[in-house]
């Protein structure tokens, strides 16, 4: 009598939807995005907050201004040579947090390319290590203020993975595949 | 802590087994408003990579998802003092997610690539994989490298409004009530969306479901 053939069991969509879940970054991916997320967050402490609440508590707008004037006088220490003209001061476009040691002599300011353009430095609280239950008061350091105008309010960390912004050779693009008229309507200026 | 416990019961949306992690998370929540900044660490580490899958899902890129993820923290940890707790504390995260994520996608509509996530050992050596080299009579690392690229591109090729219903419902298993939080829509809405989702899945992904 010969063999019934095995009929292969159908696949149903949910099952294949459900591979999605396997894919997911491996541990050193978390390591690098805790530290991004950080120095995210610490900054994000002493920039202008866009709704008022629990960070415009901790400081307020008078603390801020009195560290921004603070932070462009140390600039301008170190920038500035004696009996040469005050440069015209120039809002830095890119923002960064320098983490200073603190038994460091002097604060860090990222240098700029022109000698006439001076970064604004606002003091920003930083961590010198990673944070333990039993870290001390966190330090001051110089750090380059955000550019205001960025349309979510911060910036990004310089990436030390690139983000592609040119087209990749055989890179496939979602506008060849995609289905225009529905991405279209997809989205009508609100979320839904 | 009962109280918070009773607050998060009174989220009637979420599943039951959501209930207590609603609570643990309306404790945490109460110690950030009350100063406690480095408790927001715990929320952190408790959702960063459910956080991460939704973006992922929603943007196909791993870089933009990462970006997009920090962000959305950032945004929580910004507005965390103007959290009632009349959602529990994920559907608000996750709304904030999703949020960042279509406001991305709506701005650089015309210049995205994909850039795919590894998928894990677990899925050559799963049933499924057999089943569908077997149907197939294909070589099953080839399979499964052709099959992640073109559940992502039928995900891609869906709507935001679907795409999104799809992922949050049948990838993180959240219930109809509870993407209706997110969504900020009705729960017959979400289910509309989703049987129209899983249509069009249907047929752009039939060779692999016959």
């Amino acid at each position: 009598m010969p063999e019934p053939t095995k009929t292969p069991r159908k696949i149903t969509l949910e099952e294949l939807l459900r591979l999605k879940r396997h894919e997911r970054p491996g541990p050193e991916y978390w390591a690098r995005f805790d530290r991004e997320l950080h120095e995210r967050v610490w900054r994000a402490l002493v920039q202008p907050s866009p709704t008022p609440g629990l960070l415009g508590g901790i400081f307020g707008r008078r603390a801020r201004w009195l560290a921004v004037a603070i932070g462009a006088s140390a600039a301008l220490a170190l920038v500035l040579r004696p009996g040469q003209p005050l440069p015209s001061l120039v809002v830095g476009p890119r923002p960064a947090i320098v983490a200073s040691n603190p038994s460091a002599p002097a604060p860090a300011v990222l240098p700029e390319a022109e000698p006439v353009r001076v970064a604004m430095a606002v003091p920003a609280v930083v961590k010198s290590a990673e944070p333990s239950a039993t870290d001390a008061q966190p330090q001051f350091a110089v750090a380059a203020l955000a550019n205001s105008s960025s349309p979510a309010g911060h910036h990004k960390i310089p990436a030390t993975v690139a983000f592609a912004t040119k087209p990749l050779a055989g890179a496939r693009y979602a506008a060849d595949t995609l289905d225009h008229d529905a991405f279209s309507s997809g989205y009508s200026g609100s979320a839904y | 802590m009962s109280e918070l416990f009773a607050k998060a019961k009174n989220l009637t949306a979420i599943q039951p087994e959501h209930a207590v992690e609603a609570g643990v998370d309306l404790a945490i929540v109460q110690r950030v408003q009350a100063g406690d900044v480095r408790a927001f660490e715990l929320l952190i580490q408790k959702y960063r990579e459910r956080l991460f899958a939704i973006i992922y899902n929603l943007t196909a890129n791993r870089e933009d998802a990462s970006d997009l993820a920090q962000e959305a923290f950032i945004k929580a940890f910004r507005s965390i003092g103007s959290f009632k707790g009349d959602s529990s504390f994920f559907t608000w995260l996750y709304r904030i997610a999703v949020n960042a994520s279509l406001t991305h996608l709506k701005r650089n509509r015309m210049r995205r690539f994909f850039s795919f996530e590894n998928l894990s050992e677990e899925v050559s050596q799963s049933e499924l994989a057999e089943v569908l080299a077997d149907k197939l009579q294909a070589d099953k690392p080839t399979l499964i490298k052709e099959l992640q690229e073109k559940l992502n591109e039928a995900l891609q090729r869906l709507s935001l409004k679907h795409r999104t219903v799809v992922i949050l419902f049948e990838i993180e298993g959240l219930s109809h009530q509870e993407i209706a939080q997110v969504m900020e829509c009705s729960e017959g809405t979400v289910r509309s969306r989703l049987h129209y989702a899983k249509q069009q899945l249907q047929s752009y992904l039939q060779d692999y479901l016959r």
